[in-house]
């Protein structure tokens, strides 16, 4: 085959090229990798970095459907019904609206699934698409994926938290001195409650909440909660993946667009 | 709700940190403040802290300030003013109170009153509007005040009757039903009660006699009301938060005082109050050290004491139990784990060193299908493979939504192959080279029919034949269907079985990448071919040619063509040129490939190739 004259413009080039290749790989042009590997999508490497580091700390990762019902998305976790709380959750209903089925607005149903069918001590991680309703932007988007952590045992407190989720973030930045900052927050299904900020290029950035399993939560599940306690923390996987590779809008991650798939 | 530094000073005598460093200190402590003032107020502070009053009792807390003793609004009332009475037809109010005020006329908004509500972003209305909205940003109660003139007969709180309106303030007219609480006379409606006022009785220049009144209402029904007309107003906001009615007996005291203050010659007559279950106080019994065990801390019983106290907690030891007596104002303080979630953020979360957990969870096992999933990526991904994550919402689907985000977005999908012969389609145009390989794979959730949710797998690209290998792999009989020139494989994830498991590649998969812009722009693409002595490397052409040919170059140079001619060999490459800010034109990219052409020419023994 002939290349084409330098300086016109390409439309159709004949193939197959590299026929008489004696030298070097196949050509590529970045949709897979020079030695024809393809590439796993940022988020899944995020997952997955997340989901090692928590190996190590005892957590297994477990799953849960992304159709909830009112119960598993709200009320088991003390979020009733006519509460002001229900407003810090925009949600999408399903057809019929009378049915209450919804998109989980978080992970967090998956912390009542799994408690209602596993004792404690309890040590998971639930990585998953969640949707809210509302308007798209660079930092929002309908759908994004969040990651769950619970601990359920005697005596877990909140240093312990604290303990876990500094470890998390230092291990994913592979920043050994990043600093973090827990503020006072509040979600129904955890007492106390606390947002967690990271210091990134001079600014605190908001990463995650967190905070003890409430009390009444624990209740609803048959547990007693003079005995057991935990905690719970929920972070934006698509958050951190921008602040960890400087993408500047979520919407890159569900587009497609081959140009930014293969940069990773 | 926006908070005014200056005012939040007033509360105290000695100076407050500078603003920065005073909200830095309530977003560690309290709740998130930006720097302009704006504060976050979750639903657990919105009884007491959406009021510079309750802000002020936590800056007082956090920084261990004393407050200024507020000092008791000081008036008289006229004995000849008569009580009005509010006949209360419903459980709903849970409190009422009403005071009459009459003055030959009403002053404007005294310049302070002004100046803090400009700062909180309210705005000016007249004396008495400005006045009452006052009360609710330093205070948290709602009050509304009534033109006693225009009332008709006795005045009522009730449930609407189905068919009745009202007109409220700014004109709108809302039709009411059986479940809206409304405040009325015998002509009908007045005031949709907690929520937002009527035109008919609304104080006016004209106005002489008012009827000030301070209520308290069932937040679930001022909720339902207020979402159901669409009212959602500073008023509804307060009471949906579950505002305590013992907050209306100061608001109507603080009211009086600056309506009289208003009026010339005014004055004011007796109180109304109906208060049928006055709350009492929570108590909450608690160990010290089991607050100290949650948090993870070693707070002796003073310091424990001691800052439970400075929120205005009342704290004793009743034998060996320890008591809490909350104040009325803490709408949130219900056990004892939110008296430690008190002691902790007041002590500071930094304060509290980590730790880590038992290290008694020896075996992690994860759920088979993560497992599975994770196993077919990293196949598809050695096979050449390109993850992508499409919507779960699309125009079609068997699941649909009441509240769909935009057009085209109304269903939730009930497979993969649609969004990725889609997402084919639009990288097709974006290849290099004509015959590249395009393999994209999705793992994701779809909704095949109404109570049906399944993991799905679906690969696809330009031919079937490039399918085949990993299919074999993955032990995948189904067949590629064809469709809009591409072909695509769908299957339900857990029935794929690895014929040969995927060892653990992990590492060469996971990148440290930082995001490169993708141009919205077209591209311009070009080659070049030159013949050089055999055994020269054809990467350090490559880098030669990336040196010269400008920042326009966004990808290659790409070797596509080698093949040797006696002593020389010939190596061709493709330029991808692009600008992240404009469309490139043909004389830019023909200087760039001058440049390339020139600085290849005068590397000895290299001749580019004219055809």
């Amino acid at each position: 085959m002939k290349p084409r004259r330098a300086g016109q413009i390409s439309s159709v080039v004949e193939l197959p090229f590299c026929k008489r290749a004696v030298v070097g790989s196949s050509p590529t042009s970045g949709f897979m990798k020079q030695d024809g590997r393809g590439h796993l999508h940022l988020l899944t490497q995020a997952e997955r970095r997340a989901r090692a580091i928590f190996q190590q700390l005892g957590f297994a990762t477990v799953g849960g459907p992304e159709v909830e019902t009112e119960y598993y998305n709200f009320d088991a976790l003390n979020i009733s019904a006519d509460h002001p709380a229900r407003d810090l959750w925009d949600t999408f209903w399903l057809e019929p609206r009378s049915a209450s089925r919804l998109l989980r607005t978080h992970t967090s149903p998956v912390q009542i699934r799994y408690l209602e069918n596993h004792p404690p001590p309890v040590r998971i991680i639930a990585p998953g698409r969640v949707f809210r309703y509302e308007a798209t932007d660079a930092t929002h988007n309908y759908q994004f994926h969040q990651l769950e952590g619970l601990v359920v045992d005697r005596q877990i407190n909140l240093a312990q938290l604290k303990g876990v989720v500094e470890e998390f973030l230092r291990q994913f930045f592979n920043l050994a001195d990043l600093a973090t900052r827990f503020r006072p927050s509040y979600f129904p299904f955890v007492e106390p409650g606390v947002e967690v900020d990271i210091l990134w290029r001079d600014k605190f950035v908001e990463v995650m909440g967190a905070g003890l399993v409430h009390p009444t939560v624990l209740d609803g599940v048959g547990l007693d909660p003079e005995v057991w306690s935990g905690f719970a923390f929920g972070l934006g996987l698509d958050r951190l993946t921008m602040i960890r590779h400087g993408v500047d809008d979520v919407r890159y991650f569900y587009d497609g667009h081959i140009g930014f798939l293969q940069q990773f | 709700m926006k908070l005014s530094y200056d005012w939040l000073q007033s509360y105290f005598t000695s100076p407050l940190p500078p603003a920065k460093d005073l909200f830095a200190s309530l977003s560690n402590h309290s709740f998130e403040v930006e720097l302009d003032g704006e504060a976050k107020i979750l639903p657990d502070r919105s009884a007491d802290c959406l009021s510079h009053l309750g802000v002020a009792r936590e800056v007082a807390a956090v920084l261990g300030l004393e407050m200024v003793a507020a000092a008791e609004p000081v008036f008289k009332l006229d004995p000849g003013l008569a009580a009005p009475t509010v006949k209360i037809e419903t459980l709903l109010a849970r409190r009422v109170m009403a005071r009459q005020v009459t003055a030959s006329s009403y002053g404007m908004t005294p310049d302070w009153i002004a100046q803090r509500l400009l700062t909180v972003g309210g705005h000016r209305v007249s004396g008495v509007v400005d006045v009452s909205n006052y009360v609710m940003f330093e205070l948290g109660q709602p009050v509304h005040i009534f033109d006693a003139g225009q009332i008709q007969g006795q005045m009522m709180v009730r449930v609407a009757r189905v068919g009745e309106s009202i007109e409220l303030l700014g004109g709108r007219v809302v039709k009411l039903d059986a479940d809206v609480l409304i405040i009325a006379d015998e002509a009908g409606p007045l005031d949709v009660a907690g929520i937002r006022g009527g035109a008919r009785a609304a104080v006016t220049g004209a106005s002489r006699s008012l009827i000030l009144t301070v209520c308290n209402f069932d937040p679930v029904s001022i909720r339902r009301t207020a979402r159901r007309l669409d009212l959602l107003t500073d008023a509804a906001k307060r009471f949906e938060n579950n505002l305590s009615p013992a907050a209306a007996a100061p608001a109507m005291l603080r009211l009086t005082e600056l309506v009289l203050e208003l009026g010339r010659g005014a004055r004011a007559g007796q109180l109304f109050d109906f208060y049928p279950n006055p709350e009492l106080s929570v108590k909450i019994n608690f160990v010290p050290q089991a607050i100290n065990q949650l948090l993870g801390t070693n707070y002796t019983n003073e310091v424990i004491s001691q800052k439970l106290q400075s929120l205005g907690v009342e704290v004793s030891l009743l034998g060996t139990s320890w008591q809490a007596v909350v104040p009325v104002w803490r709408r949130d303080l219900k056990i004892w784990q939110d008296l430690a979630e008190e002691v902790g953020r007041l002590g500071g979360y930094d304060q509290i060193v980590s730790q880590s957990l038992p290290d008694n969870f020896s075996s992690v096992s994860n759920e088979p299908q993560v497992v599975q999933a994770e196993q077919v990526r990293l196949t598809l991904a050695q096979h050449g493979f390109v993850e992508v994550y499409g919507s779960s919402l699309r125009a079609n689907g068997e699941v649909k939504l009441v509240n769909a985000p935009a057009v085209g977005r109304e269903f939730l999908r009930s497979n993969l192959t649609d969004g990725l012969i889609e997402t084919l389609a639009t990288n097709w145009p974006r290849r290099i080279f004509d015959h590249e390989s395009l393999k994209l794979f999705e793992i994701g959730t779809v909704f095949p029919a109404s109570n049906e949710e399944k993991v799905h797998l679906a690969l696809g690209a330009r031919t079937a034949k490039e399918l085949v290998d990993v299919l074999t792999v993955l032990d995948i009989k189904a067949s590629p269907i064809s469709k809009n020139g591409f072909f695509v494989v769908e299957v339900v994830l857990t029935d794929v079985k690895l014929l040969s498991a995927a060892i653990d590649s992990w590492p060469e998969f996971l990148t440290d990448n930082q995001y490169q812009p993708v141009s919205p722009y077209p591209r311009i693409v070009r080659d070049v071919s030159l013949f050089v002595p055999i055994g020269t490397d054809s990467a350090t052409v490559a880098e030669k040619i990336k040196a010269v040919a400008g920042p326009l170059l966004t990808l290659g140079p790409f070797l596509f063509d080698v093949f040797d001619r006696g002593e020389q060999r010939s190596l061709a490459f493709r330029l991808v040129f692009q600008s992240h800010e404009r469309t490139l034109t043909d004389a830019e990219v023909n200087r760039a490939m001058s440049d390339v052409t020139a600085a290849l020419n005068s590397t000895p023994n290299f001749h580019v190739r004219e055809s």
